[in-house]
């Protein structure tokens, strides 16, 4: 480290330093629990990457990045992710006319993804927050996997959903729903 | 400990919106508006005067689990789920219906419009999260896969994005239906089935008639025709009865060639039933 800092020169792209020098960041999740990872893998989330290029970063100084709204279980399983795809290619833009696949989940993903249904929404809420994109096409895709195709009994059941609809309600709804019924 | 107003304004992103009235004696009016860390209460008193302004009652959403007077009233107004999915929210429990609306719309883009409609049967709750006009405006542009229209927006505008995507369905739909074939009362409909077997037998095909309403003697005398997969209004086709077919006297022993100046009235699907024939008809049918 302290041979990089001798050759440093203003001529010279600082943001390439500010990399070599510092390669860890610390994260810190709501409950207090501080991770220390690769500035690249934070990098994947986008909320974290906007946050260091807008509050530049010092290359003395221990910086701590808090996340609220992340706490430490979540936040490991996110690393944990974020490390298996650090070397993927960037997702492809989102192409609106193109047929919307879910059954294209890569096997690590889908056995990172066994997880209780409690923690899936979880990871898709800190994939939203963080803006990961990645992660949450692949979590996104797992839930709507759990509804494609379901009658709404079914769907209730797969959820644990009560229904609370009063049976002239309910046929009511059905109803005003079924115009697209038959395909 | 009351949220503050202008931080309420700044966090657009409400979870769940909900409108009840009272049961049946009384008329009062309740809003409720759910978000990530507020629940704001609205009640209109209608039923007995004074009529005073509407109330607004805002908490933080750490608070609801110790006012016992909201929840009771809450639980009044708009359901036992509706306590629930703000008891599960203030827990921190995750699931499904109290995701925000940016990442549920990106679980909706893998799917369907049928099962959205399934998902929206669910129950209120999800009724309503599923009939949000963001929801429904991404629906429209993946179902057409093309940006709305100007007039189709204007239309939206108007009754919604989920009715504006339904009558394009639909009107889609009637236009790529196949038409119904229906026989008028009295009139006989003879409905060709090209054979399986394509070739020679295929010119030759079987007719089967097919009689609705009262029979009367003068219906046979006309008829008329629909074809699938032949060219219609071909004298050609309709040749008289083959020899194996004698046992069952043919529907097309009775048609007549059709002279030319009345091909196009059936091409166009106009019935060739005269009109006094028809009111005859009527007249016997009442009898």
């Amino acid at each position: 480290m302290s041979t990089l800092n001798t050759v440093k020169s203003p001529a010279m792209n600082v943001n390439f330093f500010a990399f070599a020098i510092m390669p860890n960041i610390k994260l810190q999740s709501s409950d207090g629990e501080t991770f220390e990872i690769d500035v690249e893998i934070a990098k994947c989330s986008v909320t974290i990457k906007t946050m260091l290029e807008d509050l530049g970063m010092d290359e003395e100084e221990e910086e701590v990045v808090p996340l609220p709204n992340v706490n430490s279980a979540i936040l490991r399983k996110v690393i944990q992710w974020a490390t298996y795809h650090k070397d993927d290619p960037p997702p492809p833009e989102d192409d609106d006319n193109k047929e919307k696949r879910t059954d294209d989940i890569s096997s690590w993903d889908a056995d990172f993804l066994k997880v209780d249904q409690g923690t899936l929404f979880e990871l898709i809420l800190a994939a939203n927050y963080l803006d990961i994109k990645g992660l949450l096409d692949v979590t996104c895709k797992t839930v709507a996997n759990m509804i494609k195709g379901k009658a709404p009994e079914e769907i209730r059941k797969t959820f644990n959903i009560k229904n609370d609809f009063t049976p002239s309600e309910e046929e009511q709804v059905r109803k005003e729903n079924e115009w697209c019924e038959e395909k | 400990m009351e949220a503050s107003k202008s931080q309420i304004d700044r966090d657009y992103s409400s979870l769940l919106q909900l409108y009840a009235r009272a049961n049946a004696p009384n008329r009062d009016y309740y809003g409720l508006s759910i978000g990530e860390n507020y629940i704001r209460f609205d009640v209109w008193k209608v039923t007995r005067g004074p009529h005073f302004h509407p109330t607004q009652k805002i908490i933080n959403i750490d608070d609801f689990a110790g006012s016992k007077h909201l929840q009771s009233e809450i639980r009044n107004s708009f359901g036992e789920n509706i306590h629930d999915f703000i008891v599960r929210l203030s827990n921190g429990e995750r699931c499904l219906e109290n995701l925000p609306q940016r990442a549920f719309l990106s679980i909706v883009k893998y799917l369907s419009i049928n099962d959205v409609l399934n998902l929206s049967r669910v129950n209120k709750i999800y009724h309503e999260i599923c009939n949000s006009e963001a929801l429904w405006e991404e629906m429209f542009f993946k179902a057409m896969g093309r940006r709305p229209s100007r007039e189709e927006s204007r239309q939206a505008s108007d009754i919604g994005w989920r009715n504006t995507l339904k009558k394009r369905i639909v009107f889609v739909r009637r236009a790529t239906a196949p038409k119904p074939t229906r026989a008028r009362p009295g009139q006989t409909m003879v409905v060709y089935k090209p054979s399986a077997t394509p070739g020679p037998s295929q010119r030759k095909p079987e007719a089967h008639a097919v009689k609705s309403g009262t029979p009367s003697k003068s219906s046979v005398a006309r008829a008329r025709t629909t074809h699938s997969g032949v060219k219609l209004g071909t004298t050609k086709d309709l040749k008289p009865a083959q020899p194996e077919l004698s046992g069952i006297k043919p529907a097309s022993m009775y048609i007549k060639p059709i002279p030319p100046y009345k091909r196009l009235s059936i091409a166009h699907d106009v019935p060739v039933v005269p009109k006094f024939q028809y009111s005859l008809n009527k007249r016997i049918l009442k009898k």
